[in-house]
């Protein structure tokens, strides 16, 4: 046994994912009719991630039944990755509404083109240097998501970038708004580094957000906890941590998998 | 002059320029733990490792002679019948005059004196503290060696730091580099014989991993101290040491100080500036050689 331990997950893998699945189902059988399409998106996702592909099929109907054009379908890529996973086209409402509100980074507008196979759509391919740098300086946020899109969607051509992605995504996560850029961050680093250390400290991290309820995420103490938050919060946090630990446990990207399929494809 | 010249050069000649201000002034009020008894250990901790890596001439005479001189003007006895705690202290003392070819004998009698009265078990410290009080022990020659109990203190310190990197504050930062420090014995020894294999992989993974959080922070000081890690691991991540050598120059000031973050803005313009100082200074010498300690 090492000096070093390294921190004790809670549980087991197979364990949170069990747990977090009864959570979603529940909350899926509560879902309101009108409620936005990126909740059933999110749901969607998060049971194609527990290999649940019949409850991510329902979930993707339903969004498309909501799809109106006036409605958000919430992370877009996230919503495009769940229609891969679960090897299902979307509507044209649907694809017009993920499209329409892909443009936060051009990496992420191109994966998401990609997974929907617009034509056209083309890897980002990051230069190692210059993405280390703005990681490592403090750069505007814009162009640390920028990165972190690309890094998880397309990766980079060596595996310099590893360290600072993942010292930027730990960083990152030491303030409780920047989840979804943190862990995008780590699953961008485990993409470029097949690294047991490192997918074992984000392992650790990621197991230690879960509740006793199987839900992840935790507010600060003064932070406005009005009403029911579980779709506006837990939901995305619980789903975007078993994306994480999905990639953790798998050693790679599913995006940059599925991305990689979708252009295979074309 | 190289960067890393540069800033070595410019903190030596800040820390000579302000010599005095690492002393205690006659008519001082001193509690055993004032910023300036600290300052001041922290002078002779890093001008024993200077000299330990540099030789004599690695470290300005005019700096080794303050320090040296201004020793018998304390009373380090009454400071020891105050605060058992300071036998840390005297213990660096002891060292720092061994290394700079002084008188040491008075401050070994106190040492062994307190180590007789069992005061090292009286005091409670926290693993990682009790790991640098082992070594120093060791050091000096009065305590032998042994592999096992060292190991069994530093597997209790590393318990503390079992929390994900999120979790960290600064405070634990330091305790993690400070603990690389004890288990490398600064350079003189390979983290695997303490840690084993597995151990000196972790260890690595968290340095490349917190010198960059540390440099995402813009924190110099904490950077120097994970640029000292990186060496005494065997030079496994020279683009960490790259990187901080490259924002240190850039950020130098024209005094020579390399200035550490003051997050609360209570900090007098001396405190955050000779901690860092003194990690570059020292950090210039290791690094300039090309090699860590345990291959000269």
């Amino acid at each position: 046994m090492s000096v070093i331990e390294l921190v004790a997950p809670t549980g087991s893998l197979d364990d949170a994912f069990a747990r977090a699945a009864a959570w979603l189902r529940a909350l899926g059988d509560e879902l309101d009719g009108a409620a936005a399409p990126s909740a059933a998106l999110w749901l969607a996702l998060g049971a194609a991630l527990c290999d649940d592909r019949m409850t991510a099929n329902a979930m993707l109907a339903r969004a498309e039944a909501g799809a109106g054009a006036d409605r958000s379908p919430g992370d877009v890529l996230a919503a495009a990755l769940a229609f891969a996973l679960a090897d299902r086209r979307p509507s044209a409402a649907m694809r017009a509404l993920l499209l329409r509100g892909a443009g936060a980074t051009p990496a992420r507008r191109s994966a998401v083109g990609m997974l929907l196979g617009v034509g056209g759509a083309a890897p980002v391919r990051l230069r190692s240097a210059e993405a280390a740098a703005v990681l490592l300086g403090g750069g505007p946020a814009a162009s640390v998501a920028d990165v972190a899109d690309a890094l998880e969607a397309f990766g980079a051509d060596d595996d310099a970038l590893a360290s600072a992605a993942f010292a930027r995504g730990f960083a990152e996560l030491r303030g409780h708004r920047a989840f979804t850029l943190g862990t995008s961050l780590l699953r961008g680093a485990l993409a470029l580094r097949g690294d047991a250390i490192g997918a074992g400290y984000v392992t650790a991290y990621v197991l230690g957000q879960q509740r006793l309820d199987g839900a992840f995420g935790h507010l600060p103490p003064r932070a406005p906890q009005v009403g029911d938050i579980r779709l506006a919060f837990h939901l995305p946090r619980t789903v975007r941590s078993l994306w994480t630990l999905r990639d953790a446990s798998a050693g790679f990207a599913i995006v940059a998998r599925e991305v990689a399929r979708a252009g295979r494809a074309v | 002059m190289s960067p890393l010249a540069t800033v070595g050069a410019g903190c030596w000649r800040w820390i000579a320029a302000n010599v005095d201000d690492f002393l205690v002034r006659p008519g001082d009020d001193v509690p055993t733990r004032s910023a300036r008894i600290v300052a001041f250990a922290e002078l002779l901790i890093f001008t024993t490792a200077s000299l330990r890596v540099g030789g004599g001439s690695a470290v300005p005479p005019a700096i080794v002679r303050a320090a040296r001189d201004w020793l018998p003007a304390f009373d380090w006895e009454s400071q020891l019948i105050r605060d058992p705690g300071f036998l840390v202290a005297i213990a660096t003392v002891v060292e720092f005059l061994d290394a700079c070819g002084g008188d040491a004998a008075p401050y070994r009698a106190l040492v062994r004196a307190a180590l007789a009265r069992g005061i090292v078990e009286r005091l409670q410290l926290r693993p990682y503290r009790e790991a640098e009080l082992d070594r120093l022990l060791v050091r000096s020659g009065f305590r032998r060696y042994d592999a096992a109990a060292f190991a069994a203190c530093v597997r209790r310190a590393f318990r503390a730091l079992d929390v994900p990197l999120p979790g960290y504050a600064v405070a634990d930062l330091f305790a993690l580099s400070h603990l690389v420090c004890y288990v490398c014995d600064d350079g003189e020894r390979a983290a695997h014989d303490v840690v084993g294999t597995e151990g000196e992989a972790r260890l690595r993974w968290l340095v490349s991993c917190a010198g960059r959080i540390a440099l995402i922070d813009g924190d110099l000081d904490l950077a120097a101290e994970f640029v000292l890690c990186e060496r005494y691991l065997g030079g496994f991540d020279p683009a960490l040491t790259r990187e901080a050598i490259r924002r240190a120059a850039a950020e130098q000031e024209p005094t020579g100080a390399v200035v550490a973050p003051d997050p609360g803005g209570m900090r007098s313009p001396f405190v955050r500036r000779y901690h860092s100082s003194l990690l570059w200074a020292y950090a210039s010498l290791l690094v300039r050689q090309g090699r860590t300690p345990m291959a000269a």
